[in-house]
């Protein structure tokens, strides 16, 4: 079953693609990972299935359902987007920052009804940063930031998680803490689209691999039918090789 | 502090401020009987301290505290719209607009005296400019439309504020008229002016309400907020549209008045955090506070002369915020 379907779509800015009619099927409650080098348009892809950008050509359908013909606030109570930058000016507690999260949930003015001040607890418990509840998001390291973020999207409780590059510029604790709360997020039941620079964390955590180059798709697949060497050198532009160890995948640049 | 303590312990500075402007003046009352001169009196109608306080002194008073509130209150909002700890009241040129509207009214006299008229003309130049900001920031596709918003409400501030200086330099007559009334004050107060700005600051600070839980999630930015769900064009016309009229009703009345509405919100956020929903009623009652001990500064400090009130915001509040400005650096680099 697929939780997002994307058909001949095509995405980018004022009529400059960047992404180009493309087909793709997100498996539900998995987690998928959109690999691709800078500019291959993995942000592109990830703003037009969160409707931030507006398809050019094409279709994106969540659960058999135009995502255009879902009304916004119902739409953001189904899929949630953590985004890879977002700006920080005023400074919110982090339960607070994360207690936004309910938003779609919310009436137009309501004060945080029981029941959502009940999972914002949980999901801070949940994420580990209970700890940190009182403490402003300006003063946490960018690890707690990253699990504040995905904390934020989880108290929406959304069906499907996008995710762009949530591990990017994190030390290894963060990174596999952070990927290992994508793997108990999907075994909760809920899809998680997530895209990576890391292709050992791809190899090791994804149950399905979109390999994107030039706005097309280049490969898709497990990741060990995706993460081969002839596919990645290509798309890359670089030779990679790539090993078994422990029955795991790994990738390492090839010795020119 | 817990916020409803907060709120009450100021609004309760806020009522002792206001008692004690009652009581200072050319005639000094004496604050204790005070009360008593407003009631008790009601058969002995031509009482002169019942006619001075209700005549002159409440209406001024309570217009201060009202005015306080308009600029602590829009300048929260525009603050947080723009999400900018820089913004004020008059950052997209509602007050350049009010100074053009009053100068007109004044130079070519088709209001001259009448202090309703001059207002009603500022009030429309506030909105008219503001509008016009709208116009242009609207046809610019290349800047996200916050910054379009600021860019071009510097563009037609400039502007219009060089248009004010033309016509004073022509006019030179009217300089000093018009000079006093952009510093602000609070001396042509009547009821009218009290029972508009009343009006307006209430519907104002109740919209503002409906939309401060968005804009709590508009600070993170445009696409943040609209992946969560939120309307962001809509939030954002709602929130200027709503902050201008707001700034052009306390302007129209009282000129304008410098800083209040910039540093309430500010002070407001030192104690409660920057909430929105809780943030516009403490930035409110700030607001209040700051232009009633300022005016009765003003009507005091060089006695029996009188500063306009603007002198005494800026004089006292500019130092203030600059050691905001300082102390957060210090904080930042720690």
């Amino acid at each position: 079953m697929s939780a997002l379907t994307l058909e001949n779509f095509s995405c980018g800015y004022s009529s400059t693609p960047v992404v180009t009619h493309i087909d793709m099927c997100i498996p539900s409650s998995r987690l998928t990972v959109l690999l691709g080098p800078n500019g291959s348009g993995k942000t592109s892809l990830l703003r037009g299935i969160t409707r931030i950008l507006k398809p050019l050509s094409g279709t994106v359908e969540l659960d058999n359902q135009n995502i255009y013909n879902i009304p916004l606030k119902q739409f953001s109570r189904r899929l949630a987007r953590v985004s890879q930058s977002i700006e920080v000016n005023w400074p919110y507690t982090v339960h607070d920052f994360v207690a936004m999260g309910r938003y779609p949930h919310r009436r137009f003015f309501s004060k945080l009804d029981s029941h959502s001040a009940e999972i914002v607890d949980a999901t801070l418990k949940e994420t580990g940063l209970s700890a940190f509840a009182h403490r402003s998001i300006t003063r946490i390291s960018g690890g707690e930031f990253q699990r504040a973020k995905i904390a934020r999207a989880l108290a929406g409780e959304p069906e499907v998680l996008v995710l762009d590059e949530p591990i990017a510029h994190l030390d290894l604790h963060y990174q596999v803490s952070i990927m290992n709360e994508l793997q108990r997020i999907c075994k909760s039941g809920k899809t998680v689209f997530v895209s990576l620079h890391d292709l050992n964390f791809a190899a090791r955590y994804a149950d399905y691999v979109y390999l994107l180059s030039e706005g097309q798709i280049a490969a898709h697949g497990t990741p060990d039918q995706v993460i081969a060497p002839d596919t990645l050198s290509a798309v890359f532009k670089t030779p990679i090789s790539v090993h078994t160890l422990e029955g795991h995948i790994f990738t390492m640049p090839a010795n020119p | 502090m817990k916020y409803p303590i907060l709120i009450f312990f100021v609004a309760v500075l806020l009522i002792l401020a206001m008692w004690l402007s009652m009581s200072v003046g050319s005639v000094n009352l004496d604050p204790g009987n005070l009360i008593r001169s407003l009631i008790s009196s009601s058969h002995q109608k031509d009482d002169p301290v019942r006619t001075i306080l209700i005549r002159l002194r409440l209406p001024r008073v309570v217009l201060s505290a009202l005015a306080g509130c308009a600029l602590g209150l829009s300048g929260a909002a525009f603050q947080g719209i723009f999400r900018n700890p820089l913004a004020d009241p008059y950052i997209i040129g509602a007050s350049s607009g009010a100074s053009l509207g009053a100068t007109i009214a004044t130079v070519y006299g088709f209001s001259l005296g009448a202090s309703a008229s001059l207002s009603a003309a500022a009030f429309t130049g506030s909105i008219l400019t503001v509008a016009l900001v709208f116009v242009f920031a609207r046809g610019n596709e290349h800047n996200p439309p916050v910054v379009s918003l600021l860019l071009a409400g510097i563009a037609v501030s400039s502007f219009i504020s060089s248009l004010v200086t033309f016509i004073l330099f022509l006019h030179s007559e009217d300089l000093y008229t018009v000079f006093f009334w952009l510093l602000g004050s609070f001396t042509s107060s009547d009821y009218s002016d009290v029972m508009v700005l009343f009006i307006t600051t209430l519907f104002g600070f109740g919209f503002l309400l409906l939309l401060s839980y968005s804009l709590d999630l508009l600070s993170f930015g445009d696409e943040s907020a609209a992946s969560s769900g939120v309307p962001v064009g809509l939030v954002r016309t709602m929130t200027i549209i709503t902050a201008t009229v707001i700034t052009a009703s306390a302007v129209s009345v009282c000129g304008v008045i410098a800083f209040a509405g910039l540093i309430a919100p500010h002070i407001s956020r030192l104690f409660i955090g920057p909430r929105h929903s809780r943030l516009f009623l403490l930035s409110s009652l700030v607001g209040g506070l700051l232009l009633v001990a300022s005016d009765i500064i003003a009507r005091t400090l060089l006695y029996p002369r009188e500063l306009p009130v603007g002198i005494i915001t800026s004089l006292l509040g500019a130092p203030f915020f600059l050691y905001l400005l300082y102390a957060r650096n210090g904080a930042e680099q720690r």
